[in-house]
């Protein structure tokens, strides 16, 4: 080949070369051009976000339940890690905590591997001192100031307010669009969940321009978190305190509530726990304890009993509303009647009461006077009535985890037991057995009902939230719904629960004190044998009621409901002496 | 004419190096002195080799070849300076040198001496391999693949210029692709690596595979304008592996966009397309040669180059001439620029030159 025919192929090779290299050229730079130049801005700038302050939460009064307070803790970054095994070692020898803990924090794949993860809180400072020294030799470790949890009285509020937890993969991709990250914080119970809202803050932002290292040359933009809203609760602190020593050796619920605005003074659930554990760690010591005595169960609103004798006002309600009886009515008990081929006994079987009217027979809770009365009227009465005031339905108050109770009816027993409506059912019903199931935030509703002379009050508490500033950007506001139960009704039902007190057996311990109180009991068996649910509802003062007050004692130690009367004069006292000091 | 106008473009491309080490360190560095030191010296052994008469010059093959050969094996036997992982530099009274640099430059000498010889063809041709191959085996042994590729592509472009026959190199060539499966087992693992990331860059994204995609990600998102000077967060950030040498060309493109790129590539085509028009303006078998091995050396280093910045060839550390920084290299392509111009010296005694008795 001669020397020209060769340069002629090594040009056409360098004008080949020459297109397919300005091809590819014109390929990575025009047509994915875009497309690189953000992955070259994902690859310089990080972006990382600062954890908010979260809102305070504080009683009506204005004492501080719950706050953030900043910390030490200690955070590890993976991207700048060298010897993962040596920092775990370090973190262990230190501070106790498990590999697993740590590996967790670092292998979290819900974050980017630049960003810093908690693997441990309030570390106490000779332990800071120790580590901090340390960041230099084990890159990725860093120890830093964060915001923490603090609940105060913690014990007491932990039904009321919750707590906050570590966000769960389930509640990340249900909320991640609302800004959430894997490892926040978030409220998952109590007004902290309600009001998570108002209270997370915002979070600040950190977006820091990189190098390859990970290493922050500078920071290129910061926007400061901002501060979470405060929550003012209608619980008053210290109610809320006595109420539960009150009634600390009673598992059960208590709950203080204002009848004329459905404010919640006391909202107490027993046994409770101690929130703060879920912020620094639970042993599995307590949570064993917490799960043996259910703690976490909220009774209030999430415990459900049958009502018992407590139940007897609506049956009365509905028997004078629907004109069947009159509140002279007067039934003779024997002591049992027979419904249906079956004998319902009184509670004093087998002596009988005599000849009751309706306020004798709510003052002596006699059963078979509301039998009869309950037949009278008929199933279908009893239903609608308590349906309109609020059985089987909830509340409404601003908690999370609330349930409705039960309330059966004909058509719900055909369908879930497949038996028919039986006389007896209705006979059960009507002195608060059988199905029936109420919560103990139901019945304080229903009898502020009853106090207030006919209005339905919504229970809540949360009063307004303020946001750092001290403006009120929320007030708790429900207009009272009027329900058509004429003032001669109600009045009658509650001269009836009036006479419980000064003429019934049993609340005796009621008189004593300096204010006229009206109460109801409520013995709620469940299966023979068995530990009765003992009811203790009452309001004061009786002709005017600034306040209506449910005690439950679930599975009583105690056997009749008017045992539990020391401890409601003595809520009642602690009432009274919060009332007297211009409440 | 043609080699002024091949030396206009690459002091142009060496200033756009500069431009790029000016730019990486926002500002004169050591890199930019030594660079600039190193284009000097380049330009004065320049001018020196324009007066230079190539018979004269020509008797310095052998003895060229076999510095070369020394320095070398200096490198194995332990005055070798050790980086990245390879012993690639000498260290002489306080400069560092890269041997193989110049010993490209000595295959030129010593191939152009040998292939002109007369004599069996055949017999030459083995000599001509033997010369080549103890190169790259030495370099291959430091490890450098890119070198010892380099220099196989000197010896293919001066064996396809010179005077044997052409089914010589297809004969080598088809030995080559047999052999080629067991030199497979003779590479060192990271070679292996690399061309098998190569192959597939979402291999290793934690590793080699990484400097491909992040050497993708800066010529890509130069786009068509450019970040502008001084603005390219991918070399500056350390994004981009070695943004002074290796991957120069993407660094530039980073900063300049599609318009620089293209001006790049278009300068070197037209220094390869004068390089070659010069085969034909030589006088001498010797000095067809030295353009052809000057010219395969260019022409694959760019190549391999500027496609591995831009994922179309395996990244094996090739040099880009005259834009990546490199004091070896730069005198080296001075030097070979110098070539050119003795190659294609009016002065030479063409009589002469064929009665050479080297």
């Amino acid at each position: 080949m001669d020397i020209r025919a060769k340069q002629f192929f090594a040009l056409i090779l360098i004008l080949v070369l020459t297109l397919l290299f300005s091809g590819r050229l014109f390929y990575l730079q025009v047509i994915r051009g875009e497309e690189y130049a953000n992955l070259s801005v994902r690859n310089f700038l990080r972006t990382i976000l600062v954890q908010a302050p979260r809102g305070n939460i504080v009683s009506r009064e204005g004492t501080i339940l719950a706050h953030d307070i900043l910390t030490y803790v200690i955070k590890v970054t993976p991207a700048d890690i060298k010897d993962e095994d040596k920092i775990i070692e370090l973190l262990i020898s230190t501070l106790g905590v498990t590999r697993e803990d740590v590996l967790k924090a670092i292998n979290d794949e819900l974050l980017p591997y630049y960003y810093p993860r908690i693997v441990a809180v309030d570390i106490p400072l000779d332990k800071v001192l120790e580590l901090k020294i340390k960041e230099k030799e084990f890159p990725g470790l860093s120890v830093e100031m964060s915001p923490l949890r603090k609940y105060e009285k913690a014990e007491s509020f932990a039904h009321a307010i919750g707590y906050v937890d570590e966000i769960s993969k389930e509640e990340l991709f249900r909320l991640f669009h609302r800004g959430y990250t894997s490892g926040d914080r978030i409220g998952k119970t109590g007004v902290e969940k309600q009001y998570e809202e108002y209270l997370r803050g915002i979070k600040g932002k950190q977006v820091f321009k990189v190098d390859v290292l990970g290493k922050e040359r500078f920071l290129q933009s910061e926007k400061l978190p901002e501060k979470g809203n405060n929550l003012v609760l209608t619980l008053s602190d210290e109610l809320q305190l006595k109420v539960s020593d009150i009634i600390k050796d009673l598992p059960g619920a208590a709950i203080l509530m204002n009848p004329k605005n459905g404010e919640i003074l006391a909202f107490v659930s027993n046994p409770n726990y101690n929130p703060n554990y879920f912020v620094r760690g639970l042993g599995q010591a307590i949570w064993n304890l917490w799960m043996q005595g259910r703690a976490l169960v909220n009774r209030a609103i999430s415990g459900q009993y049958p009502p018992g004798s407590t139940f007897k006002a609506l049956v009365a309600i509905a028997g004078l509303e629907s004109g069947m009886f009159t509140d002279r009515t007067v039934v003779n008990c024997r002591g049992f009647l027979t419904v249906g081929g079956r004998v319902f006994r009184c509670w004093t079987y087998p002596r009988g009461h005599g000849a009751v009217d309706m306020r004798e027979a709510i003052a002596v809770s006699c059963n078979v006077y509301f039998y009869t009365l309950g037949a009278e009227v008929g199933i279908n009465k009893i239903v609608e009535y308590a349906e309109n005031l609020g059985f089987g339905k909830p509340t409404g108050i601003d908690l999370p985890n609330e349930l409705q109770g039960l309330f059966p009816n004909p058509q719900w027993k055909r369908e879930k037991i497949k038996e028919r409506w039986y006389a007896g059912d209705t006979a059960n019903l009507s002195i608060g057995q059988g199905y029936l199931l109420a919560t103990p935030l139901q019945m304080a509703s229903f009898y502020s009902f009853i106090a207030n002379g006919g209005y339905r009050v919504n229970p809540h508490i949360v009063k307004s939230v303020r946001n750092n500033q001290g403006e009120e950007i929320y007030r708790a506001y429900f207009p009272p719904l009027f329900q058509d139960v004429p003032l001669n009704t109600i009045k009658v039902i509650k001269e009836g629960l009036r006479r419980a007190v000064t003429h019934g057996g049993g609340l005796s311990p009621l008189r004593e004190l300096p204010i006229e109180v009206a109460a109801k009991t409520g013995t709620a068996q469940t299966a023979r044998n068995e530990r009765p649910h003992l009811w203790l509802v009452a309001y004061a003062p009786a002709n005017d009621p600034e306040v209506v007050a449910v005690i439950l004692s679930e599975s009583s130690r105690y056997d009749l409901a008017n045992r539990l009367a020391p401890y409601m004069r003595r809520v009642l006292e602690a009432w009274i002496e919060y009332k007297n000091r211009g409440n | 004419m043609r080699l002024v106008i091949i030396f206009i473009l690459t002091v142009i491309l060496t200033s756009l190096g500069l431009v790029n080490l000016y730019s990486i360190h926002q500002g004169y560095s050591n890199q930019f002195y030594m660079q600039i030191f190193a284009f000097f010296l380049g330009v004065l052994i320049l001018i020196f080799m324009r007066f230079i008469n190539l018979k004269r010059f020509m008797w310095l093959a052998p003895f060229a070849y076999i510095v070369g050969l020394i320095t070398l094996i200096l490198i194995p036997l332990g005055m070798g300076k050790e980086a990245f992982g390879a012993t690639r530099w000498i260290s002489l009274g306080g400069f560092q040198f890269q041997p193989s640099e110049f010993a490209k430059i000595s295959l030129i000498l010593a191939l152009a001496t040998l292939l002109t010889k007369k004599g069996n063809p055949l017999l030459k041709y083995f000599y001509s391999i033997l010369t080549f191959g103890i190169y790259g085996l030495l370099v291959y042994w430091q490890p450098h693949l890119g070198t010892s590729l380099v220099l196989g592509m000197i010896f293919i472009s001066m064996v396809y210029f010179s005077n044997l026959p052409l089914k010589y190199l297809v004969v080598l060539s088809v030995i080559f692709l047999l052999v080629m499966p067991f030199g497979w087992f003779m590479l060192e693992d990271f070679q292996k690596a690399r061309l098998l990331v190569f192959i597939n860059p979402g291999l290793d994204p934690g590793g080699l595979g990484y400097n491909i995609m992040q050497s993708l990600i800066t010529v890509g998102s130069g786009g068509f304008t450019g970040k502008g000077f001084m603005q390219g967060t991918q070399a500056r950030l350390g994004f981009l592996p070695v943004p002074w040498s290796d991957f120069a060309f993407a660094s530039l493109m980073e900063q300049g966009g599609f318009m620089l790129g293209l001006f790049i590539i278009f300068s070197f085509m037209i220094i390869f397309g004068l390089t070659l028009s010069l085969i034909s303006a030589s006088l001498t078998p010797q000095g067809v040669l030295l353009i052809a091995g000057v010219l395969g050396m260019w022409g694959f280093e760019t190549l391999i180059n500027i496609g591995m910045n831009m994922g179309i060839a395996p990244v094996v550390g090739i040099p880009l001439p005259f834009i990546s920084y490199g004091g070896s290299a730069m005198i080296k392509n001075y030097l070979a620029l110098g070539l050119l111009i003795t190659a294609c010296s009016k002065k030479e005694n063409r009589g002469l030159w064929f009665n050479s008795k080297m």
